[in-house]
Parts: C-alpha cells; sequence; structure tokens
C-alpha cells in the first residue's frame, strides 16, 4: 500500500472518528470464530476544519476510514498485511497476507490470499446492526469468489470492529 | 516479472484516479488504457499452476478496460482468457459476465438506445419460492409492479424534477424503459435494469441528461439507506417529499413475512448488496406512524380513527378514492389522504391491504394504505 493512500485512508478514519469520540478511544475488536473480545486504544489527532472540509461526502469518508481501521486491526491482531487494493468486479476491497508470505517472488502470487470486504457504518442503532451488516458482508464475499475471504465491519458511533470469515 | 508490471499498472490507475478528480477525463481515460494493457501483460507472466492469482488479475485488467470505457476491449480480453486458461469458478463468471453485459448494451445499441452498465439484481426468498425458483405470478407481479414505479420515481429525483403529486404518469415514462432479465435458478431472482429511448434525449437534455446508470445506482444506494439507517434516509434524499414518497414505497416493497421473508437487491458491478426483511418494512413504518402523530398534534380538533381490513378492489385516481371489500364481501369507500400515493398503492389492488383512516364529516379519508401481513 502506498504511503499517500495510507495517509489518505488514516485522514478518513480520524475524520470518522471525530464525529463521535476523542482521542484516545477504545476499539472493542470481536472475531466471529472466537469467543474473547479484544480491546485496542487507539491514539489519532483530531481532525482540522480543512480535513474535514475534504472528506465532506460521509460515504467516502466512511468507506475509506473503514479500510484504515479493518487494515490497521488485521494487522496488529492478526499480522496481516495488504496485497493489494481488488478492482471493481473482483469481488471484495483487499486482498490480504501473512506478513511473512510477502517474500520475495518476481511473480504475482494470489494463492493464499484472503480475500477481505471491509464496510463501515458513520451510526450504529445496535449491536444486532453491526452483525447483520457482517453477516451480509460474509456472505457477499462468500459468493464473490474463491478461496479464503473475510468480512470486517467498522461502526464508528458504537467503536466497534467485527470479523467473520467466509 | 508479473509483480513488476502489476505495481506499475496499479500505479498508472491511482494517477488515473487523480486525473479524473482534476476533471482532466481525457488524461484519466489515456491512463486507464496503459494500465489495462499492464495488467493484460503482468497476467501473461503469472505462472499456470497459479490459477487463482491468475483469475484474479485476469479480472482486474478486464475491470481497467471497463474503467476505461472501452468495453469491446473488455470483452475481447475476457473472451481470449476464458477460450485459453482454466480458472477458478468465480473468475469465469466475472469474465462470462462482461460479455454477457456488453453484448446487451450492443444489442440496444443497435436500436438506438442506451442500457444501464449497472443494473441491479433482486431476489426473493421465502414460503412462496417453490423448488427450482417456481413461484405465485401474483406475488412477482406485485414486487416487478412496485420495482417499476420505484424506478420512475428515482428517476425523476436522479433529474431533480418536482415531486409528483397529482394522478398524472412519470415524466420519464416515455424515456425510460425498466428492463427485467431472466430469473435464474435457486431463489427467484431477476435483474432489473433501465433502458433509455434514443428519441426522448433530446426532450430532456434541457433540464439534465438521463444516465441510466445513475439512476441504477441511485436506486440501490437509496434501498440500502432505507434498510441500514431509516433515521437518515432524509438526508441522504434531501428532498423531503421524495423522502417521504421512498419511505411509503420501501416500506411496501419490503417482505410481510407471510410469502415473502426476504428481498435482496445487489449490484453485481460493485457486489454490494442490501437485503429487506419484514423487519425492515416495520422500522419504515413506525417511522411514518411517528410523522402522522407528530402532524396530527398540530391539528385543532383531533379526528376520528378508523382501521379498516379487505381486499383493495378499486382505485379511481381521477375521482381520488379507493374501494376496499371486507371479509364479509361489503364495500368500503374511502377518499385518497395526503400521504398515500397512487403509484405505491396501485400495484396493491387485489391484494389484502390495511387502511389507516380518519373521519372527515361524512367521509372516510385513507391516510395509509399498506400490503396487509
Amino acid at each position: 500500500m502506498s504511503a499517500n493512500v495510507c495517509r489518505s485512508q488514516a485522514e478518513a478514519a480520524t475524520v470518522c472518528l471525530g464525529r463521535h469520540h476523542t482521542s484516545p478511544t477504545r476499539l472493542d475488536v470481536s472475531f466471529w470464530e472466537s469467543t474473547d473480545g479484544q480491546a485496542l486504544q487507539l491514539e489519532w489527532p483530531m481532525p482540522d476544519d480543512r480535513a474535514r472540509a475534504s472528506w465532506l461526502n460521509r460515504d467516502d469518508a466512511t468507506r475509506d476510514g473503514a479500510y484504515a481501521i479493518v487494515l490497521s486491526v488485521l494487522e496488529v491482531t492478526r499480522g496481516l498485511l495488504p496485497l493489494s487494493r481488488t478492482m471493481t468486479r473482483s469481488g471484495a476491497d483487499w486482498w490480504v497476507v501473512p506478513a511473512d508470505r510477502l517474500a520475495a517472488d518476481s511473480h504475482l502470487n494470489y494463492e493464499d490470499a484472503i480475500r477481505v470486504e471491509v464496510s463501515g457504518m458513520d451510526r450504529c442503532r445496535s449491536e444486532g446492526a453491526l452483525l447483520g451488516r457482517l453477516q451480509d458482508k460474509t456472505e457477499q464475499v462468500r459468493r464473490g469468489g474463491d478461496g479464503p475471504a473475510m468480512a470486517g465491519v467498522v461502526a464508528f458511533e458504537t467503536r466497534r470492529v467485527a470479523f467473520r470469515s467466509a | 516479472m508479473s509483480v513488476e508490471l502489476h505495481d506499475r499498472a496499479m500505479q498508472v490507475a491511482a494517477d488515473a484516479g487523480e486525473r479524473a478528480r482534476a476533471g482532466d477525463a481525457e488524461g484519466s481515460r489515456a491512463l486507464l488504457v496503459e494500465a489495462a494493457n499492464l495488467e493484460a501483460q503482468a497476467y501473461e507472466l503469472i505462472p499456470g499452476e497459479r490459477r487463482r492469482t491468475r483469475g484474479a488479475i485476469a479480472v482486474s485488467a478486464v475491470s481497467l478496460w471497463l474503467q476505461a470505457g472501452d468495453e469491446r476491449m473488455a470483452a475481447a480480453l475476457a473472451a481470449r482468457v476464458l477460450a485459453a486458461d482454466d480458472l477458478p469458478e468465480a473468475a469465469r463468471t466475472e469474465l462470462v459476465n462482461v460479455i454477457v453485459d456488453t453484448q446487451r448494451r450492443r444489442q440496444a445499441a443497435s436500436s438506438g438506445r442506451v442500457s444501464a452498465l449497472g443494473s441491479f439484481e433482486v431476489a426473493l426468498r421465502g414460503p412462496d419460492i417453490r423448488v427450482a425458483g417456481a413461484v405465485p405470478l401474483e406475488t412477482v407481479l406485485l414486487k416487478m409492479d412496485q420495482f417499476r414505479n420505484y424506478i420512475f420515481r428515482v428517476g425523476e429525483l436522479v433529474l431533480q424534477l418536482p415531486f409528483r403529486t397529482s394522478r398524472a404518469a412519470s415524466e420519464l415514462a416515455d424515456s425510460i424503459v425498466p428492463i427485467v432479465s431472466p430469473a435464474t435458478i435457486g431463489s427467484y431472482r431477476f435483474e432489473l435494469g433501465v433502458e433509455l429511448l434514443p428519441e426522448q434525449l433530446t426532450l430532456v437534455s434541457e433540464r439534465r441528461r438521463i444516465d441510466p446508470d445513475e439512476i441504477a445506482a441511485r436506486a440501490f444506494e437509496i434501498i440500502d439507506e432505507a434498510v441500514t439507517s431509516p433515521d437518515t434516509l432524509g438526508e441522504r434524499v434531501r428532498e423531503p417529499l421524495y423522502t417521504d414518497w421512498f419511505t411509503r414505497s420501501i416500506r411496501g416493497l419490503a417482505p410481510t413475512g407471510k410469502g415473502l421473508n426476504e428481498i435482496e437487491v445487489s449490484r453485481p458491478a460493485t457486489r454490494s448488496s442490501t437485503k429487506l426483511l419484514p423487519e425492515s418494512g416495520k422500522q419504515l413504518d413506525r417511522l411514518i406512524q411517528a410523522a402522522r402523530r407528530a402532524a396530527r398534534k398540530d391539528l385543532a380538533s383531533q379526528p376520528q380513527e378508523v382501521e379498516a381490513l379487505g381486499k383493495l378492489r378499486a382505485v379511481h385516481l381521477d375521482k381520488g378514492w379507493v374501494v376496499v371489500v371486507d371479509e364479509r364481501g361489503a364495500e368500503h369507500q374511502f377518499d385518497i389522504g395526503a400521504g398515500v400515493f397512487d403509484d405505491v398503492i396501485g400495484p396493491l389492488v387485489n391484494h389484502r391491504v390495511k387502511i389507516a383512516a380518519t373521519r372527515e364529516g361524512r367521509n372516510l379519508v385513507a391516510q395509509d394504505i399498506v400490503e396487509a401481513e
């Protein structure tokens, strides 16, 4: 992932978080397959007016902010790194791989890469709404291709991040 | 080798995005063509045993051609890859879809019509759906009728036409044609799209050119917002009258749980999907009832509330009344109130409905008509 894309998505995340919280913020992370949740402390700079104006489009900000949060959480909790953004028709948002599989290889290798579908919710009425979205996204990514895949949903209002393997 | 070419393709595609954002559409397109060529070269170099990787990069190259607006090249590459390579099923399906979509649009174009790239799929699920996707005609006709009216209203919103309150037909009725593609087996699934008739282009160009893709995209977005965040539907639609109409229309689209318990709407182009469930309709109903209660509070005298259940047998749009036949066969006439839209209740003729009405003098005025559970 390029530094520019990384910075841009991180800024989107600060705008989304800034609508509901102040830094530092506790993120409650769960993986469907595991009973234990995980709490992560997230420190972030409050966005200035310029950043807020740049991310005035709520949909764009929520989508890119969710990318930043999901990819960061996957790296910290599962050691997964982004390999590439997927194309429009390719079934998910990102390809990620375990850090140790990013070995030098002159040919592309997506054989064991995980397709990740990401969804962001600015407001979230309930935990049920979050899990409902997670189920929908899991089904979507399952239908969209073969091999390992997962969905990750970020609810900025409730500081929740939930994952489920497809 | 392939990594290098792919990285360059992605960089060039990112540059194309920057150009597009800066308003340089032509420059962006040229870069996307370059990116598509680089990605196609990367695909050729990936070792044959890496089937999943070859599938992902082939789809990526085809997608870049589509983004560059060159469907012919996209379909040609898809066909070549399908003929020569043993790709995983998901990648093959994507490539076949590109060829089918291209052919469909080519067919429409040959008669001067414009077909939407971003049509959406509707899947009906529930006890009414029999083995192999067989479905009672009445069930599917109701939903198709409701979706047709919904698409016209979305088109009017996209074109920023004033909200249509009269009983007149949509101004777009002679310009766009909602189309439905054959269902596939499983759930009852059909594809909805929009075609634009060529002779109407000049008629609407004074306002704004109709973009069938934009209508399809907005149609999906509005349903998704109504399902996931009904409270904020107004922020998404931004026009209060349209918001009220969409709230009522999507409540009507949502399954009651009796014959259908799930309607999935998805956009194959973006892989987005959303589900209308009985609860989705109930949530929207709560908003509608809350708005009615709030409106009633402002009235000097409180009208008597009446509720009726029966089959909607007649709608007279010019005279503004409906007739409902109750369980005993007795007919009841209601005037059509302000919150009842003919293109929301029209599809409900011959279906069981619940009417919330008020008594105004000797007349009963229907304030809300909804399909009975």
